[in-house]
């Protein structure tokens, strides 16, 4: 039987509207044009979104994601990847956990699925612009430990843009570099 | 840059002798060149330490920026062969399409090249209005290439199928040709470019014509010439079936350095990216900086001179380079020529 969904419908769908989509043999890269946001699905999470397409039910979901990479994919890893989706807004609709059952608390569900792999959902910063590879976004600057600052200029579009004008160097006593005039 | 991009082409890239020292002193200059997806890619077989995870964005981002690129070259052969251009498609898909995964050389754009004749019905097709931007880069006439006849070039395409539309690339000996030739006008300040030669170098069909692919003007055959080498004698591609003008071509002593220079210059600036000159030339305070970042390196002073890759100092041939852009730059302002390249 199917576990309730918050959408009512115990079929979850996944979301197509306003994605890029590239499927590779590891991993399956997801590009949110409304958010701008990219992810990384992991295999299991990969297959288990994949399944989701409005008619699956929860265990045929498991089943076909299971098919899918070849080994048997347990309840758990597939709320988890489903939340984890949910999260990362590639759902139609939010997807809750179950609770009762074999599923005693939300820790205990977290406990068990976490010692399955391949569920995680990363997301995914731009580290250059992606095209020309000609400035650092400021998140990518900020990550560098300070004798990685490079001088190079700093990104002034995308998720987290940099001042106009800024490059990525050491800054004071910071143990990372910044976007600075 | 080097060292860490050594094979990172192949199916199965080697990741011994992939010292971790080397990784993380160049990520940034990986990430800046556009570099990351293919040191992701031969480090990753040697077990995913943390500091990949820049690398592997990168390639994801490049992964999603190929995908949604790819979507657009069909539209954009579908305009222009709306108003009888046929064209041909080089760089970018046309080499990326040959690597392991997408992701691994990151493109921005769309090059296509027509015939000088068809200039007006390409522009047309290209303003017209349509559902989405196309990032194309339409270059009239061959380009690198413009020594062979556009029909014999065209002769020698082949043709692709991409999400249901036939697209026209050039054929592996021009192809080639024009790789390496493009890489040495830039002065080979993209390491991916260098890979490009590298990875076609291994893949070459059996029916690979040398005899064409080195016919045409002398002096650029020997550029490309270099270029083979020089993917050989800095990155380890295989030499093997390719013939003695390759083999016996002994770089000039000056060249691998110029090039390793410029790959670690963090703060080059490539055409296209730079301000324009006219721009600079009305705020004095950044013009020392702006006319640094024009300064030709040895690599691109030489084609630029049409001179040989040899022994003989590049100085001269940097200086020339120079005053001949200045030049360039000149007529444009005075109208007398299009505007040239920033």
């Amino acid at each position: 039987m199917s576990r309730p969904l918050k959408d009512g419908t115990g079929r979850p769908r996944q979301r197509r509207e306003g994605l890029v989509v590239q499927e590779l043999p590891e991993e399956t890269l997801v590009y949110d044009l409304e958010r701008h946001k990219a992810h990384c699905l992991e295999a299991v999470a990969a297959a288990v979104w994949e399944a989701c397409d409005g008619h699956r039910t929860f265990e045929q979901i498991a089943a076909r994601a299971a098919k899918r990479i070849g080994r048997q994919v347990p309840e758990e890893a597939v709320w988890l990847a489903l939340r984890r989706l949910d999260r990362a807004r590639l759902m139609e609709a939010p997807v809750a956990a179950p609770l009762g059952g074999r599923f005693t608390s939300r820790r205990d569900w977290l406990k068990k699925a976490a010692l399955f792999g391949g569920v995680s959902v990363i997301s995914i910063t731009a580290p250059t612009a992606a095209q020309a590879a000609t400035c650092v976004s400021q998140t990518t600057c900020a990550g560098l430990q300070n004798r990685f600052c490079n001088g190079a200029p700093c990104c002034t579009t995308g998720p987290n843009p940099a001042p106009p004008g800024t490059t990525c160097q050491k800054v004071g006593n910071q143990n990372n570099c910044s976007c600075a005039p | 840059m080097a060292r860490v991009l050594r094979g990172a082409w192949r199916e199965r890239p080697d990741a011994e002798g992939l010292a971790s020292a080397d990784l993380l002193e160049a990520i940034p200059l990986l990430l800046l060149s556009g570099s990351a997806g293919l040191a992701w890619w031969r480090a990753q077989s040697a077990g995913p330490p943390p500091a990949l995870k820049p690398l592997h964005d990168a390639f994801g981002v490049h992964a999603l920026q190929a995908a949604i690129l790819d979507a657009k070259i069909p539209a954009a052969f579908a305009r222009l062969r709306g108003r009888g251009v046929e064209p041909l498609l080089g760089k970018g898909w046309a080499v990326a399409r040959l690597y392991p995964r997408p992701g691994l050389r990151p493109y921005g754009d769309i090059d296509l090249y027509a015939r000088r004749e068809d200039e007006g019905a390409g522009r047309a097709a290209l303003a017209e209005p349509g559902p989405e931007a196309l990032p194309v880069d339409l270059h009239w006439g061959l380009a690198e290439l413009d020594d062979r006849g556009f029909e014999e070039v065209i002769t020698r395409s082949q043709t692709l199928r991409l999400r249901d539309t036939d697209v026209r690339v050039f054929g592996p000996e021009d192809h080639l040709r024009l790789l390496a030739l493009h890489l040495l006008r830039h002065g080979g300040w993209r390491p991916v470019w260098l890979c490009d030669v590298a990875l076609i170098l291994e893949t070459l069909p059996s029916d690979f014509d040398w005899r064409y692919f080195t016919s045409g003007d002398a002096v650029r055959t020997d550029a490309a010439v270099c270029a083979l080498r020089l993917a050989h004698e800095l990155l380890g591609a295989s030499l093997e079936g390719v013939p003695a003008v390759v083999h016996e071509r002994r770089l000039p002593r000056w060249l691998v350095p110029a090039i390793l220079r410029q790959w670690g210059d963090v703060r080059f600036e490539p055409h296209g990216t730079r301000r324009p000159m006219a721009m600079e030339l009305r705020r004095p305070r950044g013009l020392i900086r702006a006319l640094r970042a024009r300064w030709p390196n040895a690599v691109e002073a030489t084609v630029g001179r049409r001179a040989r890759f040899n022994g003989l100092p590049r100085l001269p041939f940097q200086i020339g380079e120079c005053f001949a852009r200045t030049l360039r730059f000149a007529r444009s302002q005075s109208g007398l020529a299009p505007t040239p390249e920033r």
